[in-house]
């Protein structure tokens, strides 16, 4: 199993705790090389820098008004993604490009505890990571699964592209609230923007499994990316999808059309020169982000409740204000 | 310590302990007094001549008040750093002059990016950002015009912030047309701008520069010709928008509603409401008023 990590670069207080020496051997016999932050210069996003650090993990990310209000409690042990995806908020949202991981699982579990008690129903885990990629080393899941287990009413989306479901199918068992959901773009936009994730073909792979072992899986078509020729792109990927998945394996699908804070395309521009996906009609929001004109998106989203198995498929959209439901007639 | 004070007054180079001079913070009045009239210059020793850098702006004012110079042999920003602390406690250091520090760090210095943005913040109240230091670091590149401007801060840093996102073509156009009065740009305009430019396919950059030239040609009023700039631009970057607005406009000329009410769109259509307002002052043109108001019905088939 690979995990896109290269190098654990690993500070003295995690290498003095339990877990710290169970997440280097696991890096071992994974062939990832093992050293300490001040052995390399912390440049890569394939390196995971492993600390002690007890600060709070779970963020309660809410939504802007006029998007419907899901407050979602975002569970993140790793900050910092191996995955390289030229859209991705992350370029802006965090001062670090590095990964860290905290090996103080813990105090993790105290705070979702504490969250749950509070009355929050909604988190979710790869939202500042991918969700699985780093599982391998990390075995962060078993540790917090307990817990959602015996909190049915709470639920938990985990996001990822990546195919590393081995841990999850040998160590966990599936619960009703908890589920993995993918996503998917068309091979061309994984190739050129979703760098170093795996091949969306093998993502529903990976998916399959752990819908045949029981677990809930959904997917996220998200970013979806209206370049030129989209439309026979995601025509053909919404048709591998179900030649392969039968949709009543799937809990639900999300859509949701690129959009991005203020700044965030000049970064991607400085960053990945000659991606063109950042140079389209985007304008600003009312919760001040930029999208596609909106009779775009809802034209968009039309074509897809037309390709999309839709009576035995529950369909959302992802980060679109209220008046884009009802145009196109979802509930929520 | 590299840092070194030169009497100017007998040339002869004497160590100093500026130091403590330039980490001093509470000076007395009269210290102050004392210390405003030597004003440092920082200087670069080049080998055979010492060559100044930049000085105070107060310095050319008031060359008889001629005070040490600085010599910095730096090689670690350390030392640029202390002489920055020091040159702030004498004079202001202007955006243009920062400009040249930090030309000065890249080019001859080779400093890196994040040790550009680490001076920038820390000694120079650049915020850290990249872009923040690249219309900085094009300042000393602007038509003379325009740094004179900026040294007497009669023009906003701002704007300049804003314009260098363009592509450096047009960048130098635009700014050569601003030194020269032959345009007039607000920051928000030149926001405007440089986000619609930011949205077009760099294959149309040959004719968004045609557009901006015959607009900076035309014989239009200052203002106009702005207008003309950003209306064109904005037509290419966001057609679709362009769409709906001159759609929404049409429908509404055809309501023929008398100048009695002005009706918006939400911002950029985004919205499912309409914002209405109006005046009446008789009473009878009340129903007039709701007349006009229930032919609006079919505007909201657009939002
Ligand atoms: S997988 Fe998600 S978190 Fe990772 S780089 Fe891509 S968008 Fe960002």
């Amino acid at each position: 199993m690979k995990t896109g990590l290269k190098r654990l670069l690993v500070e003295r207080e995690a290498r003095n705790t339990k877990r710290g020496r169970e997440i280097i051997e696991r890096a071992e016999r994974l062939g990832i090389e093992v050293l300490s932050p001040d052995e390399i210069e912390q440049n890569s996003r394939q390196s995971l820098v492993l600390n002690a650090v007890s600060s709070s993990h779970v963020n309660k990310w809410e939504h802007h008004p006029p998007l419907p209000d899901r407050a979602e409690n975002c569970i993140s042990p790793v900050e910092g993604c191996p995955f390289d995806c030229c859209y991705c908020y992350l370029l802006t949202y965090l001062q670090e490009s590095v990964p860290r991981a905290t090996v103080n699982y813990e105090l993790i579990y105290q705070e979702i505890e504490q969250r749950i008690k509070t009355g929050e129903k909604y988190f979710s885990l790869g939202e500042l990571s991918d969700g699985l990629e780093l599982e391998p080393v990390m075995h962060f899941l078993p540790f917090i699964w307990n817990l959602f287990q015996k909190n049915e009413q709470v639920r938990l989306e985990i996001r990822s592209k990546s195919i590393n479901v081995g841990p999850v199918l040998r160590e966990l068992m599936p619960l009703k609230n908890v589920t993995f959901a993918w996503t998917l773009s068309p091979p061309s936009v994984a190739r050129r923007i979703e760098l170093r994730t795996a091949a969306p073909k093998e993502r529903i792979k990976a998916l399959k499994r752990l819908a045949e072992a029981g677990f809930n899986c959904a997917l996220r078509l998200d970013p979806i990316i209206l370049q030129r020729d989209w439309e026979e792109e995601y025509r053909q990927l919404v048709e591998h999808i179900f030649a392969e998945i039968n949709p009543k394996q799937l809990q639900y699908i999300i859509l949701g059309c690129f959009r991005f804070p203020a700044g965030l395309d000049q970064t991607i521009e400085k960053r990945f020169p000659g991606r063109d996906f950042i140079r389209d009609e985007f304008v600003r929001g009312p919760d001040g982000k930029y999208r596609y004109p909106r009779f775009r998106r809802t034209a968009a989203y039309r074509k897809f409740l037309n390709w999309l198995p839709v009576e035995n498929l529950r369909v959302g959209l992802c980060m679109e204000p209220e008046y884009i439901w009802n145009d196109l007639v979802i509930k929520k | 310590m590299k840092i070194t004070a030169i009497s100017q007054a007998n040339g002869q180079l004497k160590t100093s302990p500026l130091l403590d001079y330039a980490r001093q913070e509470k000076l007395s009045d009269e210290k102050r007094a004392e210390q405003q009239k030597l004003l440092p210059t920082w200087v670069v020793d080049e080998g055979s001549e010492l060559k100044v850098l930049w000085q105070p702006r107060k310095f050319a004012q008031t060359s008889e008040n001629r005070g040490p110079l600085l010599l910095v042999e730096e090689t670690q920003p350390s030392h640029i750093e202390l002489t920055l602390e020091l040159w702030q406690q004498v004079d202001r250091i202007s955006a243009l002059e920062k400009g040249y520090v930090l030309n000065f760090l890249k080019n001859k210095k080779k400093s890196t990016t994040s040790q550009l943005k680490q001076l920038a913040s820390q000694s120079l109240q650049i915020p850290p950002a990249e872009q923040w230091i690249e219309t900085y670091l094009a300042f000393p590149q602007l038509p003379s015009e325009l740094q004179k401007q900026l040294q007497d801060e009669q023009i906003s840093i701002n704007l300049f912030y804003q314009l260098n996102d363009l592509p450096e073509e047009l960048f130098t156009l635009l700014t050569q047309a601003l030194a020269e009065q032959r345009l007039r740009l607000t920051v928000q305009e030149a926001r405007q701008l440089s986000t619609a430019v930011r949205r077009l396919p760099r294959d149309e950059l040959p004719e968004i520069i045609g557009l901006a030239r015959s607009c900076l040609e035309s014989k239009d009023d200052l203002k106009k010709q702005t207008e003309k700039l950003l209306n064109g631009i904005n037509k290419r970057a966001y057609p679709e928008l362009t769409n709906y607005r001159e759609n929404f406009s049409k429908k509404l000329e055809e309501l023929d509603l008398d100048g009695r009410i002005n009706v918006k769109p939400p911002q950029n259509f985004e919205g499912d409401y309409l914002d209405f307002s109006f005046r009446w002052s008789k009473e009878e043109d009340f129903e007039k008023l709701l007349r006009a108001i229930k032919k609006c019905r079919r505007l909201f088939d657009l939002v």
